[in-house]
C-alpha cells in the first residue's frame, strides 16, 4: 500500500511561534483518518440507533449536532439522518441505509489552547460559548467561504474537517490568524 | 484663541512624552492626548480648509462628529485620509497633515472661493450640466467639461494613497446575552445590572477611555472604571464603534486594533470587522451638541460648549483665554463655572429672557441675547452680539473663543437603522427614539434624558427590560422622563444676518450655508431628502450629526411647518466611515477567493507544472520544457498524446457518490439517454438537461454495484449537479430511497490517453495483464489494485479521442499513483500534459465543454440529439419539444477552419456573413487550437442551422475587440478520427 499524503504537509512546519512570548494557540493535524458515513434512510433511524447500540454499545440515542466518544472510535451526528464514525469501520445492513467511506476527503485538524474558541470565531459565525456548544457538539459552517465542520472534544479544544482540496487554504488562513495569539505546530 | 495646558487637569499621563508632527512641524504632547487636544495646547488653530469655499477652520468639537478638524494622518502607502483628528489618538511618531490646501491650510490659495462663494452656491455644480450662460443656453456642457476638472480639484477632502494597502484586516464573530453600546453612565448602569444577575454582557465604547460623557467631568477615572467592569465579568471592548444595527439583533462594530500604535506589531490586524449577536441590545449612543447658524460661525476658535469641557478635563487643555459661550439652554452652566475655574474670562450670551443659575460673579450673562457674527479672518478677534427683539443694533466682545449650544441631539442614528422613525420632542427640541418592536433598549441621553441621575435610572430600567423579554423577571418598566433642564430649551437655530452672502453655516463640512437651504427651497426642493441631495447638507463622512436638525428647522420655517411635519431624512449604516480593508478582512492577495487544489498539486508543480486558475480550482496549464513558451509546450505535449501517452491530472471533475434501492431510477429520470440496463462494471456518456429543456451538463456514470453509481461531472457544474441532484431528492422525489453524497474530495484522478496508454497502465497495476480489450472494453469500469496493493479505479473512456483511461484513487495515495504512472509513461516517451493540451485535443475530437454549454444549448444544438431517449420521460424531456428550441435556424455546433491556414483566430470571434457583418451575425466561435494533427488553428462553435446550410460558403471571422476579420469556412466538428477507431482500438 502506499503511503498516505497529508493536504498541508508542504505548509506545515512543526515550532512554535509566539506573539509576545505566549503561545495560545496548539494545532496539529490528525492524520490516517477513518471517516465511515452513515446514511439512515428516514424509516429506519430507530433501528440505525438499535444497531448502533448493538454493534457500537452506544447506550443512549445521539441526538443531532451531538457526538458521543466511544473506546476506540466516536460516533458523530451529523445530519438528522447522516453519522460520522470516525477511527473505524462498520457494516452496515443495506435496508437500513448506506453507507460510505469518506476518509480521503478531509483534512482534520485539531486547535486547542486557551484561545481556541477566539481563534475560530474570527472565521466561524457560530456561538462557541459552552452553554450554547457544550463538550461533544458538533456543527457544519463555513471559513472563507468553504464548508467545514467542527467538533468541541473539550471546553479549549476543537477538531475542525475542511475539504482536503481547501485544507492548505485555510490551514494559511487560520495560521495568518493565529499568529496574534501566538501558535504552535506540534507533529501530526 | 490661545489654548494652554493646564496643570492639576486632564487624564493624560504627563510623563509620558510624545513627538508628533503637524505639517511638518515637531510637536510634542502626551500619552492619553487626541491629536485634536495636542493641537489644540500647542496653540496650532487652524488644522483644516473648507470643503468649498477654502475657509480656515479650526477643532470645532471633541468627537466623531468633527467637521473642521479632518487631516490625512501617515504618509506613503499608509496616507490615511480625512481622519478626524479628535478622534485619532496621540502615538510617538504620528505624521499628520491639513489637506484640500495648497501649500498648506495655514495659507491656502485655494482661499480665494471664499470671495467667490456666490457663484458657488447650493445646486451649482448640477447647474453646470445645463451649459455655462449665456454661451450654452440649452446646449449642453461643453466649456463646463473643461472647468469640471479644475472644480473637483479645487473642492474635497484629502487624497488616499493609490499605493496597495499594507495593513492586514479581519473579520470577527461574537455573542453573547446583552450588548450594550456605549459606556457612559446610562450604559455602565446597564451593563452592571446585567452582569450582576449572571449574564453575558458585552459593552462597546467607541473611544479608548470608558466614561463616555463622565470623561468631561473633572474627577472621573475611566481606569477605575474599566477594573470594576471586569471584575464584573462585563467583556469590554474600547476603541470599537458599533456602526450598524441589522436584523435579528446583529450589530456590526468596527475595532481600532493598532490605528494608536506607532509601530503596529506585524502579527496584528489594523482594524476589526466585528459581527456581534446578541439577544438584547441596550444602546446607550448619548447625544450630541449642536451649534448655531449665524454669520462666520465657523471661524478656528468656533466650538460646541461641551467639547471645551473635555479639552479641559479630560486632556488639560483650557481652549481659550477669552470665552464667549452662547446658548439657548442649562447644559452651558456648568462648563462655564470650570472654565472660569480653569482660568478664562467667560461670557455667556443666552436667547431666553430668564434663567435660574448660581453663578459666579466673574462670568458675564447677557439674556436675551444673540449672537450675530465672529469677527476676525484666520482667528477670532470679538463677536458681535444683538439682543433677540433687536437685530439691528449690535455690540462687540472682545473675545479669541466663540462656543456655541444650540441644544442636545439624541444619537438615533442605530435605531434608525432598523427602520425606527424618531420623534419629534418640542419640549426639549429634539428627536427621540420612537417606538421599538425588537429587543432593542434605548437608555440616557440617547434617549433624550439629560440628566446624570436620571440617565443612571434609564440604564437600570433598561437593563431589566433586556430581562424581561428574557423571561427571567416581569418588572413594571418606567423610564425617566425626557429632558431634565431646571430651565426650558428656547429654539435657537439661527441668527439671521442681513448680509449677503452671509457665512452663517449649517453643515460645516459641505460648506452648507442657511442662505443655501433657503435657495433650495426657492428652487423648489421642498422634501427633506431632496434638500439633501441638492444641498449635500447631512452627506460627508459626518452624516448630518451636526447641521442636520438647524437645516430642517431652516426648511420648516420657509415652508411654514412645524419640524416634525417636515421630517427628517433615513439615517443608514455605517454610523461612522468603515474603511473598505475592513469590510474586506482577510479576503485579500491571494486569499481573495478560497483556493482549491487537486491532491497532485505539489506533484504537478514538482515535475514543472505551470499552473492556471479554474473556477476556485489551481490547475496544471502545460509542463514547458527548456525555454518553451505555452504554444511549444501543449503542442508538443498533443503531439506526444496522439503519438505515445500523456498523463493528465483530472481530480477537478465533479464526483457523486449515488447509493440506495432507487439509484437506478434516479440516475435514468435525470440523464437523457437510458440507464436502466446499464450493467455492473460499465459506464456511460450521459447528458442532464434542466426543466427548461436547455443542457445543464454532461458527464459519466459509472455502475459500481446493484445499488451503487459513481457519477463524474464537468469541473465547472459540481456543485450545481450536486445540489440538483439534493433539491430533486428533497422536493420532487422524496419516495425514492437514494443517498447522494459529494465524492469529489475522496477521489484524486489522471487521465491516462494515447495509443501506449493501455501498456502504460498494464505496468501500474497489481495484474499487468490485467488490461485487455476484452476484460476492459470501451466504458468498461474495473475496480482493481495498484501493483503495491492500494485499491483504485479504472475507466475506459475518452475525452481526446485516442486510447485512452482515467484512473482513480483514493485522494491521500494521488502522489503515489503519479508517481507510478509517470514512471511507466517515461519508458514510452509519454509526457504530462495540462489543461491546454487537452483542449486542443478535445476540441480536435469537437467535444464539448462549459464554454459551449452556456446555458443557451439544447441537446440537438450540441450534435447530441441521438442521446434524447424518445421511450422515457426524463428532466426536462418535455420542455425540449419546445418550438422554439427546435426551430432549424437554430446554432448547430459545428468546426471552422481559417481559409488561410497560416492564421489564427480566438474564442469569441463572430461569425458573419460576406458583406453583412455586423451585430451578432450568424454565428460564434467558442473553443479554438493549434492542431498538430491537421497542422493549422481550428475552432469549434456555433452557426444557424449548422453545417448543411453553410457548407462550401466562405464566412468571415470577425473579432471587433481585436479589429481582425479573416475567412473562415464551417466544417465538421469531428476533425480527427471521426470515426473513432483510435477510441475503441
Amino acid at each position: 500500500m502506499l503511503n498516505r499524503n497529508s493536504a498541508i504537509i508542504e505548509k506545515y512546519n512543526t515550532g512554535k511561534y509566539p506573539f509576545e512570548d505566549n503561545i495560545e494557540i496548539i494545532f496539529f493535524e490528525n492524520c490516517n483518518l477513518i471517516i465511515q458515513q452513515i446514511a439512515a434512510w428516514p424509516d429506519e433511524i430507530s433501528n440505525v440507533d438499535k444497531f448502533f447500540s448493538d454493534q457500537l454499545g452506544v447506550q443512549k440515542n445521539i441526538d443531532f449536532n451531538r457526538g458521543k466518544i466511544l473506546n476506540n472510535n466516536s460516533l458523530w451526528r451529523m445530519e438528522p439522518s447522516k453519522w460520522w464514525l470516525l477511527g473505524s469501520t462498520i457494516n452496515l445492513p443495506e435496508n437500513l441505509g448506506t453507507s460510505l467511506e469518506l476518509s480521503h476527503a478531509f483534512t482534520s485538524i485539531t486547535i486547542k489552547g486557551a484561545k481556541s474558541d477566539i481563534l475560530l470565531n474570527r472565521h466561524l459565525p457560530l456561538d462557541l460559548r459552552l452553554d450554547n456548544f457544550p463538550i461533544y457538539s458538533s456543527a457544519s459552517s463555513a471559513i472563507h467561504h468553504v464548508s467545514v465542520k467542527l467538533f468541541r472534544l473539550s471546553e479549549k479544544e476543537f477538531k475542525l474537517f475542511i475539504p482536503r482540496g481547501f485544507a492548505l487554504s485555510i490551514w494559511e488562513i487560520l495560521l495568518e490568524t493565529a499568529s496574534q495569539f501566538g501558535y504552535e505546530i506540534i507533529d501530526s | 484663541m490661545t489654548s494652554l495646558r493646564k496643570e492639576n487637569y486632564g487624564k493624560i499621563n504627563r510623563e509620558k512624552v510624545l513627538g508628533f508632527s503637524w505639517d511638518n512641524k515637531e510637536y510634542f504632547g502626551y500619552e492619553g492626548d487626541s491629536l485634536a487636544s495636542a493641537l489644540l495646547a500647542n496653540d496650532v488653530r487652524i488644522v483644516g480648509r473648507s470643503f468649498k469655499y477654502h475657509r480656515p477652520r479650526g477643532v470645532m468639537s471633541c468627537g466623531v462628529e468633527e467637521s473642521g478638524a479632518l487631516v490625512t494622518v501617515g504618509s506613503g502607502s499608509r496616507r490615511d485620509p480625512n481622519v478626524r483628528a479628535t478622534t485619532q489618538e496621540l502615538y510617538s511618531g504620528l505624521n499628520a497633515s491639513g489637506q484640500n490646501a495648497f501649500p498648506n491650510v495655514n495659507f491656502d490659495f485655494g482661499g480665494v472661493n471664499n470671495y467667490l462663494s456666490r457663484f458657488f452656491a447650493a445646486g451649482f455644480y448640477y447647474k453646470t450640466f445645463m451649459g455655462l450662460p449665456p454661451f450654452e443656453w440649452g446646449k449642453g456642457t461643453g466649456i463646463w467639461m473643461v472647468f469640471e476638472k479644475i472644480i473637483r480639484k479645487a473642492a474635497g477632502m484629502g487624497k488616499a494613497s493609490k499605493e496597495p494597502d499594507p495593513d492586514s484586516y479581519e473579520h470577527a464573530n461574537d455573542f453573547c446575552d446583552v450588548l450594550v453600546i456605549g459606556s457612559g453612565p446610562a450604559g455602565i448602569a446597564a451593563a452592571q445590572e446585567i452582569a450582576n444577575n449572571k449574564l453575558d454582557v458585552i459593552l462597546i465604547e467607541q473611544d479608548s477611555l470608558l466614561g463616555g460623557n463622565s470623561l468631561s467631568q473633572k474627577d472621573f477615572d475611566p481606569y477605575l472604571l474599566n477594573t470594576q467592569l471586569k471584575s464584573s465579568g462585563i467583556r469590554v471592548m474600547p476603541r470599537t464603534t458599533a456602526f450598524g444595527i441589522y436584523d435579528n439583533t446583529v450589530v456590526g462594530a468596527l475595532e481600532r486594533v493598532t490605528d494608536h500604535l506607532p509601530t503596529p506589531h506585524s502579527s496584528l490586524p489594523r482594524q476589526r470587522f466585528w459581527t456581534i449577536r446578541a439577544k438584547h441590545i441596550i444602546v446607550a449612543s448619548g447625544a450630541l451638541e449642536r451649534h448655531i447658524a449665524f454669520n462666520n460661525n465657523d471661524l478656528p476658535g468656533a466650538m460646541t460648549v461641551n467639547a471645551s469641557k473635555h479639552y479641559l478635563n479630560r486632556y488639560g487643555v483650557l481652549t481659550g483665554n477669552n470665552i464667549v459661550i452662547s446658548t439657548n439652554n442649562d447644559s452651558v452652566y456648568q462648563t462655564a463655572k470650570e472654565l472660569h475655574e480653569a482660568g478664562s474670562k467667560v461670557t455667556i450670551l443666552d436667547s431666553r429672557d430668564n434663567v435660574n443659575h448660581d453663578l459666579s460673579k466673574d462670568i458675564d450673562l447677557h439674556l436675551n441675547t444673540l449672537p450675530f457674527s465672529i469677527n476676525g479672518r484666520k482667528k477670532i478677534d470679538g463677536i458681535d452680539v444683538c439682543k433677540t427683539t433687536d437685530l439691528s443694533n449690535k455690540n462687540t466682545i472682545i473675545c479669541d473663543q466663540v462656543l456655541m449650544s444650540g441644544g442636545w441631539s439624541p444619537i438615533v442614528n442605530l435605531v434608525s437603522h432598523r427602520g425606527i422613525k424618531p420623534t419629534w420632542n418640542q419640549e426639549n427640541l429634539c428627536f427621540i427614539p420612537g417606538q421599538i418592536k425588537e429587543n432593542i433598549s434605548v437608555v440616557g441621553s440617547a434617549k433624550g434624558i439629560w440628566d446624570e441621575k436620571n440617565c443612571i435610572e434609564s440604564g437600570f430600567v433598561g437593563a431589566n427590560e433586556a430581562m424581561n423579554t428574557f423571561g427571567m423577571h416581569k418588572k413594571e418598566i418606567s423610564f425617566p422622563s425626557v429632558g431634565g433642564w431646571s430651565n426650558p430649551i428656547e429654539p435657537l437655530f439661527e441668527v439671521k444676518s442681513n448680509k449677503f452672502p452671509s457665512k452663517s453655516f449649517v453643515d460645516f463640512q459641505h460648506d452648507v450655508t442657511a442662505e443655501d437651504v433657503r435657495l433650495a427651497h426657492r428652487e423648489g426642493f421642498i422634501s427633506v431628502e431632496h434638500l439633501k441631495r441638492y444641498t449635500t447638507l447631512g452627506m460627508a463622512n459626518d452624516q448630518g450629526k451636526m447641521g442636520n436638525i438647524i437645516g430642517l428647522s431652516l426648511m420648516a420655517e420657509q415652508l411654514d411647518k412645524t419640524i416634525p411635519q417636515v421630517g427628517t431624512t433615513v439615517f443608514r449604516p455605517p454610523y461612522t466611515p468603515v474603511p473598505i480593508g475592513a469590510l474586506t478582512g482577510r479576503n485579500v492577495g491571494k486569499h481573495f477567493r478560497p483556493l482549491r487544489v487537486t491532491p497532485m498539486h505539489q506533484w504537478n508543480i514538482d515535475h514543472g507544472a505551470k499552473m492556471i486558475e479554474v473556477g476556485l480550482y489551481q490547475r496544471p496549464w502545460y509542463y514547458p520544457k527548456k525555454n518553451e513558451t505555452l504554444s511549444d509546450s501543449y503542442i508538443r505535449e498533443t503531439t506526444i498524446v496522439r503519438k505515445t501517452v500523456g498523463i493528465c491530472d483530472v481530480t477537478s471533475l465533479g464526483k457523486i457518490a449515488i447509493q440506495g434501492p432507487d439509484a437506478t431510477e434516479l440516475v435514468n429520470r435525470i440523464y437523457t439517454n437510458p440507464f436502466a440496463k446499464l450493467p455492473i462494471g460499465k459506464a456511460r456518456y450521459g447528458i442532464m438537461l434542466r426543466d427548461d429543456g436547455i443542457v445543464m451538463d454532461d458527464g459519466t456514470s459509472w455502475r459500481l454495484g446493484e445499488n451503487e453509481y459513481f457519477m463524474t461531472t464537468s469541473t465547472a457544474a459540481a456543485a450545481k449537479v450536486m445540489s440538483w441532484l439534493e433539491e430533486l431528492l428533497q422536493t420532487r422525489w422524496t419516495d425514492l430511497k437514494v443517498n447522494v453524497t459529494s465524492v469529489s474530495e475522496q477521489w484524486a484522478g489522471a487521465a491516462i490517453a494515447g495509443p501506449k496508454s493501455r501498456d502504460v497502465l498494464n505496468e501500474c497495476v497489481f495484474d499487468a495483464s490485467e488490461i485487455t480489450n476484452d476484460n476492459l472494453p470501451f466504458m468498461g469500469v474495473l475496480q482493481t489494485k495498484l501493483k503495491d496493493g492500494t485499491p483504485c479505479r479504472v475507466v475506459r473512456i475518452s475525452f481526446s479521442g485516442e486510447l485512452a483511461y482515467e484512473m482513480y484513487i483514493e485522494s491521500d495515495y494521488a502522489h503515489g499513483m503519479m508517481d507510478l504512472l509517470w514512471e511507466s509513461a517515461q519508458k514510452y516517451d509519454g509526457c504530462l500534459y495540462g489543461l491546454e493540451a487537452l483542449g486542443a485535443l478535445r476540441v480536435e475530437k469537437g467535444h464539448v465543454t462549459a464554454a459551449e454549454l452556456d446555458g443557451r444549448v439544447t441537446i440537438d444544438d450540441a450534435g447530441l440529439g441521438k442521446m434524447a431517449s424518445t421511450k422515457k420521460s426524463y428532466i426536462g424531456s418535455a420542455m425540449r419539444k419546445r418550438g422554439v428550441l427546435s426551430a432549424d435556424d437554430r446554432d448547430m455546433l459545428v468546426g471552422f477552419f481559417p481559409i488561410n491556414e497560416k492564421e489564427t483566430f480566438n474564442a469569441g470571434t463572430i461569425v458573419c456573413e460576406k458583406n453583412n457583418i455586423k451585430g451578432q451575425g450568424v454565428g460564434r466561435i467558442t473553443s479554438v487550437t493549434h492542431s498538430p494533427e491537421l497542422g493549422h488553428w481550428i475552432g469549434i462553435g456555433f452557426v444557424k442551422g449548422g453545417l448543411e446550410k453553410w457548407k462550401d460558403i466562405t464566412l468571415i471571422g470577425a473579432d471587433p475587440v481585436r479589429n481582425k476579420q479573416m475567412e473562415i469556412k464551417v466544417v465538421s466538428p469531428h476533425m480527427i478520427d471521426p470515426e473513432g477507431k483510435r477510441m475503441y482500438a
